[in-house]
């Protein structure tokens, strides 16, 4: 069933606390930081709260009640989320699935992490491999920047612009990791990492958290919410990965699953506004502009260079300065997307608003390999019927 | 104390011939034709057959470059940079990521072939990369 055929479900709250590099803060801060703002923004108390969904992956077992007894123990589920970098997105989407079912009334998602080692499960799968602890995500995603820039004629200049635009919009967001508008001579000859990577084509991994209250109109009501500020989720679509052969696997997973949320939304991809999506590596956004739909295959680079993804542009991408500059702290990731897209939506981004934007999404693929797409859908203009 | 999930000894991947490449060691899905590296009899990744339906496959060492990238760092504990990288289409199907023996980074539709790069105590081949291949300017497959 279509999650736009079930209850509807709404954003009412966003709350942040910065992405930023590892410092000796606990995770329960951080995250306590993030829930306080988004019950703020909302306008309701912690004991309006049903249920909480928490994205995480390098903090242990159970971390959601050490965090959340904080607010006071109401004693409604918690439950832990794991999906490796779409972490974030699958709380996110768990949480609405619950409003949409009836279920709870209003359920809290959010996503807290810290850098630490972990393991890989697939390196426990007991199969060899040709390479491999030598292929690491930069060095997957090197080879597909050299692909890539073989099959269309594209430049390294090209690929580092994808750095270049979503520096620019992270030095306007104020929760971003990165802050610095960078030039393409800075980007292209910044640190090599693989390939023609450099290291300000490559995400910085820190710590932060992100949280986002999803309620029902019901709740809404009840609870005397802005409706004005209310963002609805039209659309949840997740796949995982299929035999692809040679092609970008990332590429092809974005392709259908981002397909399948527009299509339960009913937008076609040039119907939306702005985009949140996953440039953990510069060369990703090039990718899955194209195999969304938003333009042609081969066209990124010059659309980009056409100011089209640009703020202000025909549809804005990564306005909060995507994973490459607002950061990947992995379990917020994509929940702090799902906040942008809202923020965006209901028109309060300040000076990276993309003017107009009604309708956004907000896509994360994690090893594994997942995918995740929301489709989200603004309020409507004054005196506009819904 | 003892390592949760202690590593697996090197399992070999790969066979000598008498001359030319290395065979990898593959499987070949009797149920659905699917052919795949490395081997495995945990099932099939296309139609999900296991068991005696999956059966070793010598894969041949030779195949085309879709892919190279320089790796100038790498955090990884016992691994050096720099090192290339390759993806690769190999002549029998499988699509796989592997290293080059050599420096530099290969242009994508350079052929390749695979060299036995380490031999466990019984003279099986478990770590193998692949070298440019004589017939560099020929046949793109
Ligand atoms: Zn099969």
């Amino acid at each position: 069933m279509k999650l736009r055929d079930m209850r509807p479900v709404y954003v009412i709250g966003i709350g942040l606390h910065r992405y930023r590099p590892l410092s000796d803060v606990p995770y329960v801060r951080l995250g306590l930081t993030a829930v306080r703002a988004a019950l703020a923004d909302a306008g309701i108390a912690w004991r309006d709260v049903q249920g909480a969904y928490t994205g995480a992956t390098r903090l242990g077992m159970a971390v959601s009640r050490p965090m959340l007894r904080h607010l006071g123990a109401t004693g409604i589920p918690m439950t832990q989320v794991e999906n490796a970098s779409a972490s974030g997105s699958s709380a996110f989407r768990l949480a609405c699935m619950e409003v949409a079912a009836g279920v709870s009334d209003v359920v809290l998602a959010m996503g807290v992490d810290k850098p630490a080692p972990v393991k890989r499960a697939e390196s426990l799968a007991g199969l060899p491999s040709l390479a491999g602890g030598h292929i690491v995500p930069f060095t997957k995603y090197a080879l597909l920047a050299d692909e890539y820039m073989t099959r269309y004629g594209a430049s390294p200049a090209d690929i580092a612009a994808v750095a270049v635009k979503n520096h620019r919009n992270g030095a306007r967001n104020p929760f971003a990791h990165r802050q610095k508008e960078r030039t393409p001579e800075e980007v292209l000859g910044d640190r090599p990492i693989a390939g023609h990577l450099t290291r300000l084509q490559c995400c910085p991994v820190g710590e932060g958290a992100a949280a986002v209250i999803v309620a029902s109109a019901e709740a809404v009501e009840r609870l005397g919410v802005d409706r004005a500020r209310c963002v609805r989720v039209t659309a949840s679509a997740q796949r995982s990965e299929e035999l692809y052969g040679p092609k970008s696997f990332d590429a092809e997973l974005t392709r259908e699953t981002t397909a399948a949320a527009l299509a339960d939304a009913g937008v076609a991809p040039s119907g939306v506004d702005v985009v949140e999506l996953h440039d953990a590596f510069s060369i990703e956004e090039l990718q899955y502009v194209e195999a969304m739909g938003l333009c042609g295959e081969g066209e990124a680079a010059g659309r980009l260079r056409a100011g089209e993804f640009d703020i202000g542009g025909r549809c804005a991408v990564s306005p909060s300065g995507g994973l490459l500059a607002m950061g990947h702290p992995v379990g917020p990731t994509g929940v702090g997307q799902v906040a942008e897209v809202t923020r965006q939506l209901r028109g309060e981004a300040g000076d990276r608003q993309q003017p107009g934007a009604r309708t956004g999404i907000a896509h994360m693929v994690g090893v594994g390999a997942v995918c995740i797409v929301h489709v989200l859908e603004g309020p409507a203009p004054q005196g506009e019927a819904r | 104390m003892p390592e949760p999930h202690p590593a697996a000894p090197a399992a070999a991947i790969a066979d000598p011939r008498p001359s030319g490449p290395p065979d990898l060691r593959g499987v070949a899905c009797t149920a659905c034709g699917r052919v795949a590296f490395p081997a495995q009899d945990l099932g099939c990744e296309r139609c999900g057959a296991d068991g005696a339906a999956l059966r070793p496959a010598a894969l041949a060492g030779t195949g085309t470059v879709a892919a190279a990238a320089v790796v100038r760092r790498h955090d990884g504990p016992g691994i050096d940079a720099p090192f290339t990288a390759l993806a690769i289409v190999l002549d029998d199907g499988p699509f796989v990521h592997a290293l080059l023996d050599g420096d530099g980074g290969p242009a994508p539709g350079t052929r390749v072939e695979a060299v036995a790069a380490g031999t466990d105590g019984d003279g099986a081949i478990v770590e193998v990369r692949f070298a440019v291949s004589g017939d560099a300017a020929g046949g793109a497959a």
